[in-house]
């Protein structure tokens, strides 16, 4: 009896452990959190912005310019491509909104010196304007980027160099591969498979040995380890420029594509995707908008472009618009100078342009395109040294509209209620330059 | 030399005869055989005893002396020897006269007597002893050994039994006489040695016989401490070098076998050496001394003595007489025999399986004592320096993340007690406590369960269920270390509390005393398993059979009270509710092979068993419900350590079923066809139980998981002249060692490398430091931060690494200061920024030096940041608060934390109870062996 007693209270108690619940499962770690990588993995976080292309010898400087929102400080640090050798560095103030410039042979004079800006409080932007007895080349750095980078626009045409620049402002080895396509297809570039940039160092690839003779050259450079910032440079006989890489969108918009001196403006649109693209070339003329004044189909890894030498008006915008993400840069030559930049992939409502303004012999232009569907009030606020400077402009739908900087801006400000494209260009002596504006993003 | 001169007999010696005398009962026949004496001596001596013995000297007109060491200055210079003899001898008429011509004739210094048996004057007892090495004395005599003259010749040996013994005076006084602390025979080897040391001759001669009355009385210990001091003594510093180590491993090894022999000399083998330890400064003077004036060398030692090991020797010859013992006619046919019918032929295999018990023990525990503890959750090793971790217990600093003064866990103390005794080697304290607690546990289930008529075969097997079986290896897969070493004092403790209560007051005391002791080693390394012994005996008071089932509980609840002072100072500091809590919540899941052995062996063992088999099986069966309600408790709150109770409980109770069950095959119990099969069903379900217990023993870690962490680390360690910069690691609570803290559901942790040591193991409550890393990690998880490396300096933080892969790792990649490692198999960062927990003004990276820093050569700051969490007692040097930091202004060449007195204070305390609870298990073994 006493057996089955003890039996029965054992078998109740393991019953009743047999039917504890289970406790809940754990979270994942990190559930629901969005990761930012700072700096070139994040579309959101613009603290750090590289700027792979600055050069200071004897016969040419670099402005390094920034832009903040809030007061900030922006750190900028220029490595040595010599193991164990310490950067050079400075640090730029800014107020809130406030601008600063510092030219490059005032920290270090040794030809090429890719950098970048670390600011402790933002939004904020910064550009590199590279001027010379015969050059004037321009764009804005980078603070974020895509995991392939594009560069269309390029050739090696005759008289032509075109030098890929790849830097590596991370302590560690980065290894990425670079490929092409041109107007006769996928280039063959095995040796630049797997290319080592060594930590806080920077490499330069030429093509016009490798790819002789291409006019419509886009080269595409993925990173397999690390991270890098590259940047393109090109000359011709009129003059050279400097731009950045893009990714891939279905939308593009061009608030600038030619200007004084540059007679032959073309887009150069590459479609890196396995179907062919379809694209429609809206244009900005000062008569009004030419919708679908091109259209074209690009077949899969080929590039294509549209010369607006067919249209009789001014071409002063562009919009692309294809059923494929495809990369879209303008390219403008001419007796002013060669300048090449990215589209802007999405209209913003905060644009930030460092480095914009008229000194000198050098006019800067603001250049604004009001893509939407209604009339839009942009203010624009120029910053120099001394302050800010605010007036209000209206931007009709489907216009552009240009706007000379001031001779004591830095850098401008450009905000409205409604999305809208910004860019600059910069005219001198030295040629001609365009540079994409740097959106701030909503979120 | 003993000389006498042919042409010019000198006149006959005169001789002092010194009786050291311990027992007044065996003075008077010593003294009237000394004065029967043909060759009379000058003078009679008594030394030591009390008053009785002074008495019967003056009885004998023997002059009394209280210690031997003021003998000499009494000794008159007229006489030429000394003649020591114990109280229990009782010398033939001729024996001073023998001694006196035979040593003269071979100019002998010592010369000692043929020693026979008093009560059977034919056994021999003592022809003089050669030693080995370690001056353990071997007699080459077989026991009970007949004189059939067989050894009547004048010997040249290593030493004579100090039971009649003939020295010269001058000799006696240059030497100091024997050494007073001395067992008997180890004083009169280390005499005999340090005697040869001078160039002394020591023979024995046959034709002086005494007969001996008694064994000397002298604990074994005492003479195993004896013979550690003799060769201290003596030997030099290169014989030293290597024959004190060995003499520890042959100690060892004799602890482990002789067990099976039904001693245990574990205690006298510690206590051999701790009474050592304790009187080296007085061994190393009476070192001095004796080697001041030597003429030889250690090879002269090395002459008469024989090879390996004579105490290893004698414990062979034990086994072969146990095992003939057990099997007259052969091993092979014993076991034959033992499968028939007969039930006390059915016990022999009890041996065997005993042995296989054992085995599993070694085997299961190989990598452990063979190579090292796998480091992986909780099973990290001890720290390097028992003195520092006993330090750092005691009050001082608790070095795991960025520090704090919290309290360690007691089982960081109890283990560095365990260093102590092991020379300080934290790999050997660990292998002795990790292979100790594996036998302890296989034979305690076997003593416990033999309280209730379970036979030997059924204890062990339970024994090796207990500390191999399905709980005890998810309790072990989990990284636990600690809760094993627990587990295995349990069944003592319920064994001590089930042995009949005593009728004398001292022995009561004593019996208290040994179930708290027990009782304690679980507390001390499983503080949550404190009760459990207590539990058990409760539900037996329930459940059991029999009279006295209230006793055990009392005595068991009474052995967790008295165990309670062994936990200071944690116990008065430790958050409980954090401390049950923490961790992963305690959901056990029993596998179900393991629930259906475990139920057939249950049915087996109640259905087929007799009564006793029954109830203890139904006790095991509660137990192991009740163990498994905790060990499944997570949903209330419970954490890893209650699951670890739980658990405990669970492999308790597992053993008991399966001891139960197999017992059942065993017992002469008739029964019917449904019974029969379910009782042989119970037997082989118990069998299997035991079987499982190879997933343990094949590995050979003790159950432990697979060591993740040896290694890992090691390119984040720097030459000894470099301060180590700490790793932060992120991982699943699971592969992180020790606790760890939460970032948005990831764990992550701080440690110096190359791995954390157990006071690394129990991370704080979050302090400042804590809260600031916390912040920074969160900011980082924002995307704010560009610059870690910089940032985590501050914290000395000099590596990230990442034990599984996380997104987090993509932001590491990201910073500009840290450098990804690609050649690792996980994701590694370097610091760019040098970085070390303590920082001087001039950029010197201090050293750690147990929980305190020290300056690299050649460093002179005037203030050091210390990045532990902030606290005024670190100094020496003016104390400032840097934010979380600790800033020593005009710091020495060390800084280090001054202590908290009242756990300090504590931990004294708790020291000195524990010596009390030792020395009253120890008195009940000498008074059970009187």
């Amino acid at each position: 009896m006493k057996r089955l007693t003890v039996l029965a209270v054992a078998g109740l108690i393991i019953a009743g452990a047999s039917l504890l619940p289970e406790p809940g499962p754990r979270p994942e770690p990190l559930a629901g959190l969005v990761l930012d990588r700072p700096g070139l993995g994040s579309p959101l976080d613009a603290g750090i912005w590289y700027c792979p292309w600055a050069q200071a010898n004897a016969t040419r400087d670099s402005i390094l310019a920034v832009v903040s929102m809030d007061a900030a400080t922006a750190s900028l640090t220029l490595p040595v491509a010599i193991p164990g050798e310490d950067p050079d560095e400075a640090t730029l103030q800014t107020l809130g909104p406030g601008a600063a410039e510092i030219a490059l042979a005032e920290i270090a004079v040794r030809g090429d010196s890719p950098g970048f800006f670390e600011f402790d409080a933002g939004p904020a932007a910064a550009s590199v304007t590279v001027i010379g007895e015969e050059v004037m080349a321009a764009d804005a750095c980078v603070a974020s980027g895509p995991d392939v980078w594009y560069f269309a626009g390029g050739s090696t045409m005759a008289g032509e160099t075109l030098t890929l620049r790849l830097f590596n402002p991370f302590p560690e080895t980065a290894k990425v591969s670079v490929g092409g396509v041109s107007e006769i297809g996928t280039e063959a570039l095995g040796e630049l498979r797997s290319v080592s940039i060594n930590p806080r160092s920077w490499r330069d690839v030429t093509f016009e040995e490798l790819l002789r003779q291409r006019q419509d050259l886009v080269i595409t450079v993925t990173t397999d380890e690390g991270l890098i910032v590259p940047a393109m440079a090109m000359t011709n006989a009129e003059g050279e420029a400097w731009w950045p890489g893009a990714g891939i969108s279905q939308r593009w918009e061009f608030p600038v594509v030619r200007t004084e001196g540059l007679e032959e403006a073309a887009l150069v649109v590459s479609n890196p995707g396995v179907t062919t693209a379809n694209v429609t070339v809206d244009v900005l003329t000062p008569t009004g908008p030419r919708p679908a004044a091109f259209t074209l189909a690009i077949e899969a890894d080929s590039p294509g472009r549209v010369s607006f030498a067919a249209i009789t008006d001014e071409v002063i915008g562009a919009r692309v618009i294809a059923d494929v993400p495809v990369t879209a840069t303008v390219v403008a030559t001419g007796s002013g100078g060669l300048a090449i930049t990215p589209g802007v992939p999405a209209p913003e409502k905060v644009w930030l342009l460092p480095g914009l303004q008229s000194i000198g012999l050098q006019e800067g232009t603001l250049w604004l395109l009001n893509g939407g569907e209604e009339v839009t009030s942009i203010t624009i606020t120029a910053i120099g040294p001394d302050g800010v400077v605010a007036e209000n402009v209206m931007v009709e739908a489907g216009t552009q509209r240009r706007v000379t900087a001031l001779p004591d801006a830095i850098g401008y400000l450009v905000t409205s209620s409604q999305p809208f494209s910004a860019a600059w260009s910069v005219t001198g002596p030295g040629g001609t330059a365009f540079a994409s504006g740097s959106a701030v993003s909503d979120e | 030399m003993i000389s006498e001169s042919a042409e010019h007999p000198a006149p006959a010696p005169a001789v002092a005869a010194v009786v050291i005398a311990d027992d007044a009962t065996k003075l008077d026949a010593c003294l009237a055989a000394v004065e029967r004496q043909v060759y009379a001596p000058a003078l009679t001596f008594v030394v030591g005893g009390d008053d009785e013995v002074r008495r019967i000297a003056g009885e004998h007109e023997a002059v009394w002396r209280r210690d031997i060491r003021t003998l000499a200055a009494d000794l008159d210079p007229t006489i030429t020897f000394v003649w020591f003899l114990r109280d229990g001898a009782r010398p033939r008429v001729d024996a001073l006269g023998a001694l006196i011509t035979d040593g003269m004739r071979v100019d002998a210094s010592v010369a000692g007597s043929k020693i026979l048996d008093a009560a059977r004057p034919e056994v021999l007892v003592s022809v003089g002893y050669a030693t080995d090495v370690f001056d353990a004395p071997y007699s080459g005599l077989q026991d009970g050994e007949v004189d059939q003259e067989q050894y009547d010749v004048v010997r040249d040996v290593s030493s004579v039994a100090g039971i009649s013994m003939l020295v010269r005076r001058d000799l006696f006084s240059g030497l100091r006489g024997v050494d007073p602390i001395m067992a008997p025979t180890a004083a009169a080897i280390d005499f005999c040695q340090r005697a040869r040391l001078r160039g002394g001759r020591i023979v024995v001669i046959p034709s002086s016989e005494v007969l001996y009355e008694a064994p000397d009385r002298a604990p074994d210990w005492r003479e195993r401490a004896g013979e550690i001091r003799a060769m201290v003594k003596v030997y030099s510093p290169v014989t030293l070098l290597w024959a004190i180590p060995l003499a520890f491993v042959v100690g060892l090894v004799e602890s482990v076998v002789t067990p099976f022999l039904g001693r245990w000399p574990i205690f006298g083998f510690l206590a051999a050496w701790g009474w050592n330890l304790a009187r080296l400064p007085s061994a190393l003077r009476s070192r001095f001394e004796a080697r001041r004036g030597r003429s030889v060398g250690d090879e002269e030692l090395f002459r008469y003595q024989v090879g390996g090991s004579a105490r290893l020797r004698g414990l062979y010859d034990d086994v072969l007489e146990a095992i003939r013992t057990r099997f007259p006619e052969g091993i092979l046919a014993g076991f034959g025999d033992a499968l028939e019918a007969s039930q006390e032929r059915v016990r022999r295999p009890s041996f065997l399986v005993g042995a296989g018990a054992a085995l599993f023990a070694v085997v299961g525990t190989r990598m452990v004592w063979g190579d090292r503890l796998p480091v992986s959750g909780f099973s990290l090793p001890a720290p390097d320096s028992a003195l520092d971790a006993l330090n750092a217990y005691a009050g001082g600093w608790n070095p795991a993340g960025l520090g704090s003064p919290e309290v360690l866990h007691p089982s960081v103390g109890a283990t560095a007690i365990v260093q102590l005794v092991a020379f300080g080697r934290s790999g050997l304290a660990v292998a002795l406590l990790t292979l100790g607690a594996f036998l302890a546990g296989v034979f305690g289930t076997a003593r416990m369960l033999r309280r209730w008529g379970i036979g030997s075969v059924g204890g062990y097997l339970a024994g090796v269920v207990l500390m191999g079986g399905p709980a005890t290896r998810a309790l072990a897969d989990a990284g636990n270390w600690a809760p094993l070493i627990g587990l295995a004092a349990v069944p003592w403790a319920i064994s001590a509390a089930l042995a009949p209560w005593p009728a004398q007051w001292v022995d009561r005391i004593v019996r208290v005393a040994t179930v708290i002791l027990p009782t304690g080693v679980v507390a001390l390394f499983a503080p949550q398993a404190l009760l459990l012994p207590a539990a058990a005996a409760a539900v037996w008071a329930v459940a059991g059979h029999g009279d006295h089932r209230v006793a055990p509980l009392l005595l068991t609840l009474g052995g967790a009270l008295g165990s309670l002072p062994l936990l200071m100072p944690w116990i008065l500091y430790v958050d409980l509710a954090d401390y049950l809590g923490h961790g992963a919540a305690a959901f056990w899941v029993p596998s179900w092979p393991v629930i259906g052995a475990a139920a057939v062996a249950l049915m087996g063992a109640l259905v087929a068993g007799d009564r006793a088999t029954a109830s203890v099986a139904g006790w095991g069966a509660v137990i192991v419900g009740i163990g498994a309600v905790v060990a499944r408790s997570g949903e209330i709150g419970s954490g890893r350590e209650v699951e670890t109770a739980g658990l405990m409980a669970v492999a308790l109770g597992l053993a008991v079923i399966a001891g139960s069950a197999v017992e059942v095959g065993f017992r002469r119990v008739l029964l019917g066809g449904g019974r029969l099969a379910l009782g042989l069903l119970g037997v082989l379900a118990g069998v299997a139980l035991v079987a499982s217990t190879v997933a343990v023993a094949t590995p050979g870690r003790a159950g432990l998981p697979e060591d993740r962490l040896t290694g890992t680390f090691d390119f984040a360690v720097g030459a000894e002249t470099e301060a180590a910069a700490r790793v932060l690691a992120f991982g699943s609570e699971e592969s992180l060692p020790g606790t760890s803290r939460d970032l948005e559901g990831l764990g992550y942790r701080v440690f110096l490398p190359p791995v954390p040591q157990t006071w690394d193991a129990y991370l704080n409550e979050p302090r400042l430091g804590d809260e600031a890393l916390h912040d920074l990690l969160l900011e980082f998880l924002d995307g704010d931060v560009r610059r870690a490396g910089e940032a985590l300096s501050e914290f000395g933080i000099g590596w990230v690494a990442f034990l599984e892969p996380s997104p987090l790792s993509e932001l590491f990649e990201a910073q500009l200061d840290m450098v990804g490692l690609r050649s690792f198999d996980l994701p590694v960062f370097r610091n760019e920024v040098p970085a070390a927990p303590v920082v001087g003004d001039d950029g010197s990276h201090w050293l750690r030096t147990g929980t305190g820093y020290s300056a690299p050569e050649g460093s002179v700051v005037g203030r050091v940041r210390v990045a532990e969490n902030a606290d005024y007692r670190w100094g020496p040097g003016e104390w400032v608060q840097d934010e979380w930091a600790n800033l020593i202004v005009e710091p020495r060449s060390e800084v280090t934390f001054s202590g908290h007195g009242p756990r300090r204070a504590a931990a004294i305390g708790s020291a000195g109870w524990l010596i009390v609870i030792v020395g009253a298990t120890l008195l009940g073994r000498w008074r059970r062996r009187r």
